[in-house]
């Protein structure tokens, strides 16, 4: 309940939260962010709704102990335990352990992290981990890149499914976070997409770790087939590095669709297909131009990247574009099963490619600016 | 009342299911080394990879044979004669298996480590899963085994074949490199890595060993406690302090750990320390019936506070 009155108010945009806000006689400094108006409104909303008994020491708290101290984390509601004490199913919902609490229960969390108190799926996931970067993500999600998502119904509530995105941007996969926090902060319910990259990201250090402990994945059969066999949401990028390093002048001109390893995927396990346009990330870092000579030097250090090009940029910051997602209709692949039509997967890939380009030009002709 | 004959008696593991299965049953063990363990059982000295020792079995006529002599032993013998003799000694020991009438039962210890692990290894690997991708030593040699079972249990329809590919065994008793290694004061880890791990208490090794044998189910398992564990995690619950060097220093830290009588860790483990391993143990509940007694997380606590 309290998820759909988030995320409606994520909904907003920032100035007509300020509105709300300045009508419910919030006082908030000028520099509140997004993530402040909505925790402060939705704070509103609900003590306006009448309450029996008055909670005196703010939220509850999880009533589980760890290592001899009581747990100190949120309660979830209508139970007594946080997220990591089985309060809700951390590995499916994207909702913070910690709650909206922030910085209060920042010890808590450090302990839990300290004390190895609870365990992460076989993938890697580690909730308190995640919600460490929930904050930045929020930010960049709310406040920075102010993303305007449309669709987001066509998310499941519950179960399986293929969110099929297009690749952009050249230094860093913002997308794919974007994609996530879309996710989680609009869906009905919000969720985790579990995201599946190259072994770039296994490579190299620090990244190696954080990325699974943020409940990313490597893009194999094997974790895609655990991920959607466990009923999570999958996000896949099926353009891999050919959509991510293109020249300015193809931006948002979907590449091949690899050989179509998601719709094989989606039908060996009856998960819908949910196809999802992305407008804003080929202008975070803009492309000077295209190299092949540093695709050969890459290649030197991950040769079994099919790399053909580098793109290269400059700004070290990225420019805070405004986002646009998409989510289209989902498309059901009909019942699980276990032989696949060759032709009728590369169809579906092409179908689904055709369906997001179609989106992305529609996106871009009524778009008001990049920023 | 069977006759079973266990290679790698030696060992602590090995010495651990000659002392269970010599309650019940006529128990052989054979081994070139001293054994850890005592036990009652008799007890020949062979080098497997000799064909005494083939013949040895063929006199012997076992109705189940328990191959245990697959561990990584390159601690002991230097990595070169280590691995020649597993790779001899399996072939010389399945030689004389299907010379052999009497034997109806082979069990034979692997290890998940022949999955090998890298950058671009699936992050749940289950037995049907396609082993392929560089392999250490070590790991090319379990291959060869695991090969060898699949060919002679092709030409041997009457024997039941069950391979147990083992998870990292861990545990107070069990002394193993990778067991000494993460009860050390302070541990050498990789810097900017943080492997997945899973690991399978040393007293469910044994137990898991001993239930192959008492229940024939062909094929091959993955035996490993439940969940996994971060090395970081690994180390927190054993209070232990990770010392995170780049590659290089590294390996100089762990040579010269090695050089004053540390623990010696063989490539497949150095791997498994940067990168990682997940395999799935369904199979080893529904088709092979063997629950193990401790998890992953429990396995590492008792390995700390025995």
């Amino acid at each position: 309940m309290t998820d759909r009155l988030t995320a409606m108010l994520t909904g907003l945009n920032k100035a007509e939260l300020r509105n709300l806000a300045d009508a419910a006689g919030l006082s908030l400094g000028s520099r509140a962010t997004k993530a402040d108006l909505i925790e402060a409104l939705s704070d509103h909303l609900r003590t306006d709704e009448p309450t029996d008994a008055p909670e005196p020491h703010g939220p509850p708290r999880c009533s589980q102990r760890t290592g001899g101290h009581p747990c100190g984390l949120p309660a979830a509601d209508e139970t007594d335990r946080c997220g990591l004490h089985g309060g809700f199913d951390v590995v499916d919902l994207a909702r913070p352990v910690a709650g909206r609490l922030g910085f209060d229960t920042w010890p808590a969390l450090i302990r839990q992290l300290a004390l190895a108190s609870y365990d992460t799926d076989p993938l890697g996931l580690d909730p308190v981990i995640s919600d460490m970067f929930w904050r930045l993500l929020s930010f960049l999600y709310l406040d920075y890149f102010r993303v305007n998502v449309e669709g987001a119904h066509h998310i499941p509530e519950s179960g399986p499914g293929v969110l099929v995105g297009n690749h952009a941007g050249a230094a860093l996969p913002y997308d794919g976070a974007m994609l996530a926090m879309a996710v989680a902060h609009e869906a009905p319910v919000g969720r985790r997409v579990r995201l599946i990259g190259t072994e770039i990201f296994n490579m190299l250090p620090f990244v190696s770790h954080l990325y699974r402990k943020t409940g990313a994945a490597y893009a194999s059969r094997e974790d895609a087939r655990w991920i959607l066999g466990e009923g999570h949401l999958l996000g896949v990028f099926p353009e891999g590095v050919a959509g991510f390093q293109k020249s300015q002048d193809q931006a948002y001109k979907t590449q091949r669709f690899g050989r179509g390893g998601f719709v094989e995927l989606a039908m060996h396990s009856g998960a819908p297909i949910i196809p999802v346009a992305i407008v804003g990330g080929e202008e975070v870092h803009p492309v000077l131009f295209t190299s092949k000579r540093l695709a050969q030097l890459v290649r030197l250090v991950f040769p079994e990247q099919r790399v053909e090009q580098m793109a290269v940029w400059l700004n070290p910051i990225p420019l805070p574009v405004k986002w646009h997602v998409r989510f289209l209709e989902p498309i059901d692949v009909g019942p699980a099963r276990t032989t696949i039509d060759r032709l009728a997967v590369l169809e579906m890939a092409e179908h689904v490619r055709e369906q997001i380009q179609a989106a992305l030009d529609d996106m871009l002709e009524h778009r008001q600016g990049i920023f | 009342m069977e006759r079973i004959l266990v290679t790698g008696a030696a060992s602590w593991i090995g010495g651990r299911c000659v002392q269970t299965l010599e309650r019940d049953h006529e128990v052989i063990a054979v081994d070139e080394f001293t054994p850890r363990l005592e036990f009652e059982a008799p007890f020949h000295r062979f080098s497997l990879d000799s064909l005494d020792f083939a013949h040895f079995l063929i006199r012997a006529q076992p109705t189940t044979v328990l191959h245990l002599q697959t561990l990584d032993r390159s601690a002991e013998l230097g990595s070169a004669r280590a691995n020649e003799g597993v790779v001899l000694g399996g072939q010389a020991l399945f030689g004389a298996i299907a010379r052999t009438p009497a034997v109806r039962h082979v069990v034979v210890k692997s290890d998940t480590a022949v999955y090998s692990t890298g950058p671009r290894h699936a992050s749940v690997l289950d037995e049907t899963t396609r082993i392929t991708g560089r392999a250490t030593r070590y790991e090319r040699n379990l291959r060869d085994i695991e090969r060898f079972v699949t060919e002679v249990s092709g030409e041997l329809p009457g024997v039941d074949f069950t391979v147990l590919r083992l998870a990292s065994i861990v545990g107070s008793a069990v002394g193993n490199p990778l067991s000494r290694y993460l009860t050390l004061p302070t541990v050498p880890v990789m810097l900017g890595f943080d492997p997945r791990l899973q690991f399978i208490h040393e007293d469910d090794a044994a137990a898991a060993l001993i239930y192959a044998c008492h229940s024939p189910a062909p094929g091959v398992f993955n035996v490993a406690g439940d969940g996994i564990l971060y090395l970081s995690r690994v180390l927190r619950l054993g209070r232990r302090i990770p010392q995170p060097l780049p590659s290089p220093q590294l390996r100089r830290a762990r040579r010269l750990l090695a050089s004053i009588g540390g623990p010696r860790l063989g490539q497949h483990t150095a791997n498994l320390l940067r990168y990682g391993r997940f395999t799935q143990n369904v199979r080893m509940r529904t088709d092979l019936g063997f629950e193990p007694a401790r998890s992953t997380r429990e396995a590492v606590a008792r390995m700390y506070m025995p």
